[in-house]
């Protein structure tokens, strides 16, 4: 079976590699590599039964080195190969002394698992999901020499994409600079025949791009240098998901047709996983020939190159301006020849999105803090308890150093078990965290989100880090000769210095505090969901489908031939049985239809001082009916209207000074007149958040394009996007029928969108859900932690103070007297993490403003509710240990031992 | 590995992964990777060797020059896997253990443990 490039192991490879250290040096040089050949070949065949079936096998795997290497130095003196290394032997033994001892004590050990392995998988999850968007490491070969070439202007000094033919033929020739110049235009297809017409989002590449990249296609070939001329054969490339999915995986796909766009294409190659350009998104890529010209609608091609062998970005931006330089003395053009070297090849995130994950990395970094600072206290606890161990030990003549390296190899013991967990874990959190991620996240960056070798090495690394030091105490204590204290026979459980009582109410404190933080974004969020909820959107989205779908541009080519299919569409659809009005639309909120710059003038003079964005709408005539949108003014649009009649929204009315029905108005002051017919209620038309979408105009489908001529234009696709709206009492349940109508009017045509009209409201929020979904979980898991270590240190303190508070009692204490004493202790722990943590996220919770509607990062309110909140569970949490504080025999705890 | 003590002039007993290897290699040389695989088969998936297994045994038998690293085939030129075949040694190895099981086998058979005697023929899978 030949493998087709280095299919990375990634993590399972990495964890493989340390296990074979357990060999001697000379087993290794002989049969590590073929060993780790043969892992890889287990994790591919295993991989494709289902990701259950490959742990196990790796598993298994993992066990056999383990044993195989002690089995192999156990009789290695029988054989005659040296052992080899002794310390790894060695650490062997430790693992196993230290295994029996964590047994005997499985209850910590699942709590120390569960806590940190939990923590870990958050972490390692976010931090892929950052790594990919926010660092993005190229994943394509040398991807450090590829960069994106962009036009500079000469005034301004900004960068512009799209580079003329021209400059791209000129720049192919400049050799010196670039070892490959290469195009790609992203756009999308329609890919019909067979199964559900669907609209694909897809690029087109120039031949030689794919192998600039680097990434050999996984069957089959990539683009050869005739493909995209004209004459050639049309093809595709695919991806993997795309294969998996709509070609069942079949390598006897590769070659057949599939038809994209109407016309058959060849299935050339599928692309591997690890392959995406220029974002996530895209799954067919199709050839181009950069130096043609564009086809109707698509728009100049964007440039990727390659740097010549052996230039420095310094060398080749130093070159280009003198290039730039010369071409614009030779052959000048307007525009000028200075380009610019960007190192980013395909698109970036937009600010909501860096934001949001930022937001997201910090957060579950206090997590991690937060389970680390929980551990390192049941860790010390129990350090306490062997103080007493160690003594006796060192007494009886155990080595220092043999004691020490006992509790390094336990804590890396309890690190790493929790490490393990949470690698499992972490695939899973990040799955589910990508699903529910925000669409915004496909789009900003080509790095796969997978788990990344450095995000688990970092958890893992923390989770040692802290096993270990956590583990120590006890050997340092013990060393400084206090035997005497050891062999004393005191039978009450060893009492902990003054110091390590201090270390664990730091502890505890430090928890409550991480658990304030996480808790008072929670709580902004919340404030700010309850605003958003309470927001007037215009129009009553219940009981309404809304169907989107997309026409093609080659068989509805005019707004005509689109409004007649739709109508006569409308007609079938209400027909169904439990439907009880249609409407189609271009737009529907949170999708504006088109939107443009205008400035406004009635017949009364300008209405806005500059150039101002509006939302424009074809509608029919039914659409303000069953949106339920409130005509303010005037009425809406019948079917035998004029095309230049038009509704306004209420906010462009206000603009022109208010009654406007009846008036006339232009959006240009180039653009033919309308005619006002009546004014609607404003409508959040680009969703929940955005700003500027009550401007908005409702045009009949006939109406002249160019009463709207400054149109913010998006890169091409192959279909019109047009809703149907349709209301009735089961929305969800009628997906189904209308989908069949459809398709039985049009087999070709993809649907883009399905859903109830609230639920599309909704998404227009998703990334502030997805945030506040994770920020809410993190700060549960926190306060849980937090509270758990409230609880368990006044557990510590009434043991400790048993005697004490039998005294108490019996001198007259009253029930409530010792009961202030064990809560006034819990209040003192939270009250003083409440303060620091207050004070923390009064000083960063401003990262939080992008995310919240109308509410001030600053917000007393939820600051206090916070404290308070805190306060009350440290109460709870101290319940326990009160009611065992007050079954304190006073008797039995005067007693002297 | 256990070496169950026998008497001088014999070699000692192959343990059951030590000789499904040696048996996967009397055809011709194999990757690791295919040795597990036929040994799966052979076995009906009773036995699956796994790396550590596997490389084990084959070092020791590297060690006891009972397997020679052998060169890939043309037509699959991997660099990143060795190849293994079997020496006269081991083949020697193997024959004289299938041999003291093919004994033992006759000596249960006389016993009537296993049913009416049979005459000793290969039997096939």
């Amino acid at each position: 079976m030949t493998t087709s490039g280095d299919a990375p192991l990634g993590l399972a490879g990495c964890l493989y590699r340390v296990l074979l250290l357990l060999y001697p040096a000379a087993f290794r040089a002989r049969c590590a590599a073929p060993m780790l050949a043969a892992f890889a070949q287990v994790c591919r065949e295993s991989r494709e039964r289902g990701r259950i079936a490959w742990m196990r096998e790796a598993a298994a795997e993992y066990a056999s080195v383990i044993a195989g290497a002690w089995r192999y130095r156990r009789t290695a003196g029988a054989s005659g190969d040296p052992a080899g290394d002794p310390l790894p032997w060695i650490v062997l033994l430790d693992c196993r002394y230290a295994v029996k001892r964590l047994a005997a004590a499985p209850g910590l050990l699942l709590f120390t698992t569960l806590t940190l392995g939990f923590a870990i998988a958050a972490t390692t999850a976010v931090f892929s999901v950052a790594d990919a968007v926010l660092l993005r490491p190229s994943p394509f070969v040398d991807g450090s020499r590829l960069m994106g070439l962009m036009n500079l202007s000469s005034q301004g000094g900004h960068t512009f994409p799209g580079m003329s033919r021209e400059k791209l033929r000129q720049w192919r020739s400049e050799s010196s600079i670039f070892a490959a110049v290469e195009a790609f235009r992203p756009t999308s297809v329609v890919v019909t025949g067979g199964m559900e017409p669907e609209e694909v989002p897809a690029a087109r590449m120039s031949p030689g791009l794919v192998g600039t990249l680097g990434v050999p296609a996984l069957h089959g070939r990539t683009f050869a240098p005739e493909h995209g001329r004209p004459g050639a054969d049309e093809v595709v490339l695919v991806s993997e998901q795309f294969w998996r999915n709509r070609l069942g995986g079949d390598t006897a796909a590769i070659g057949r047709t599939i038809e994209v766009n109407g016309r058959a294409h060849v299935i050339r190659g599928v692309m591997p996983d690890r392959f995406h350009f220029p974002t996530l998104r895209e799954a067919i890529w199709l050839p181009l020939d950069a130096e043609a010209r564009p086809a109707q609608g698509e728009g100049a091609s964007q440039i990727v190159v390659r740097l010549a062998d052996g230039l420095t970005i310094e060398q080749a931006r130093a070159r280009l301006a003198s290039a730039a330089e010369r071409l614009q003395r030779e052959r000048p053009l307007p525009t000028g020849w200075t380009v610019a070297l960007t190192p980013n090849t395909a698109f970036g995130p937009d600010d909501g999105t860096v934001r949001a994950v930022w937001v997201l990395f910090g957060a579950v970094i206090l997590v991690l803090l937060t389970a680390c600072a929980n551990v390192a206290n049941v860790l010390l606890s129990r350090a306490v308890e062997r103080r007493r161990e160690f003594g006796i030990r060192l007494v009886l003549g155990a080595g220092r150093w043999r004691l020490l390296r006992e509790l390094v190899v336990e804590g890396l013991l309890i690190g790493g078990a929790a490490g393990v967990v949470g690698l499992l874990a972490a695939t899973w959190a990040l799955d589910l965290l990508v699903r529910l991620a925000p669409e915004s996240l496909m789009y900003a960056t080509s790095t796969k989100i997978a788990i990344d070798p450095r995000a688990f090495g970092f958890g893992l690394a923390l989770a040692l880090v802290t096993g270990v030091v956590c583990n120590l105490p006890p050997a340092l204590r013990g060393f400084r000769a206090e035997p005497t204290d050891a062999l004393s026979g005191r039978t009450r459980t060893a009492a902990a210095t003054p110091g390590q009582q201090r270390l664990r109410a730091a502890l505890v404190v430090a928890e409550v505090g991480l658990a304030v933080m996480l808790l008072v974004g929670a709580s902004l969020m919340v404030r700010s969901f309850v605003r958003l909820h309470a927001v007037d959107i215009g129009f009553d989205p219940d009981r309404l489908l809304a169907v989107t779908i997309g026409l093609d541009g080659n068989r509805y080519g005019d707004e005509r031939a689109r409004h007649a299919f739709l109508r006569g569409l409308a007609d079938d659809v209400a027909a169904i049985p439990g439907v009880t009005g249609v409407a189609f639309a271009s737009g529907l909120p949170p999708s504006p239809g088109t939107m443009g710059m205008a400035e406004i003038t009635s017949d009364a003079g300008p209405c806005t001082t500059e150039r101002t964005p509006i939302v424009s709408n074809l509608v029919s005539g039914a659409y303000f009916g069953l949106m339920g949108i409130r005509l303010v003014d005037g009425r809406s649009l019948r079917a035998d209207d004029p095309p230049d009649a038009v509704v306004v929204s209420e906010a462009i009315a206000r603009l022109c000074g208010g009654s406007i029905v009846g008036r006339s108005l232009r959006l240009d002051l180039k653009a033919p007149p309308l005619h006002v017919v009546g004014v609607a209620a404003d409508v959040k038309t680009r969703g929940l958040t955005a700003e500027g979408g009550e401007l908005a105009v409702y045009l009949p489908f006939d109406a002249d394009p160019s009463v709207l001529p400054m149109v913010a234009t998006m890169h091409p696709r192959q279909v019109v996007p047009r809703r149907l709206i349709v209301r009735t009492e089961t929305p969800e349940a009628m997906i189904a029928q209308v989908k069949r109508v459809i398709w039985a009017r049009d087999a070709d045509q993809p649907v883009l969108r399905a859903a109830p009209a609230s639920e599309l409201m909704a998404e227009s929020v998703r990334r502030e859900r997805f945030v506040f979904a994770l920020l809410s979980l993190f700060s549960a898991v926190a306060l849980l932690l937090a509270s758990a270590g409230i609880f368990g240190a006044l557990a510590y303190i009434v043991a400790q103070r048993t005697n004490e508070i039998g005294i108490r009692l019996a001198l007259g204490a009253t029930a409530a007297d010792v009961r202030r004493l064990i809560v006034g202790q819990g209040l003192a722990l939270a009250a003083a993490g409440s303060g620091l943590g207050l004070l923390a996220a009064y000083a960063f919770s401003r990262v939080l403003a992008g995310l919240l509607y109308e509410v001030d990062p600053r917000d007393p309110v939820a600051f206090i509710v916070t404290a308070l909140a805190v306060l009350g569970v440290a109460v709870l949490a101290a319940w326990v240990p009160t009611a065992r504080a007050l079954r304190v025999d006073p008797a039995s705890a005067l007693r002297v031992d | 590995m256990r070496r169950s003590q026998n008497h001088d002039d014999e070699p000692p007993a192959l343990t059951p992964a030590e000789f499904h290897v040696l048996l996967s290699l009397v055809d011709g040389e194999r990757h690791g990777y295919a040795i597990i695989q036929d040994v799966r088969e052979r076995t009906d998936g009773q036995m699956v060797l796994r790396t550590g297994t596997l490389y084990t045994v084959i070092k020791r038998m590297l060690d006891s020059t009972w397997l020679t690293e052998a060169d890939a085939p043309p037509e699959e030129p991997d660099e990143r896997r060795r190849y293994y075949a079997l020496t006269s040694t081991g083949r020697t190895v193997l024959r004289s253990e299938a041999r003291r099981m093919e004994s033992l086998v006759a000596l249960a058979h006389r016993k009537r443990v296993l049913g009416r005697p049979k005459p000793s023929r290969e039997r096939s899978r």
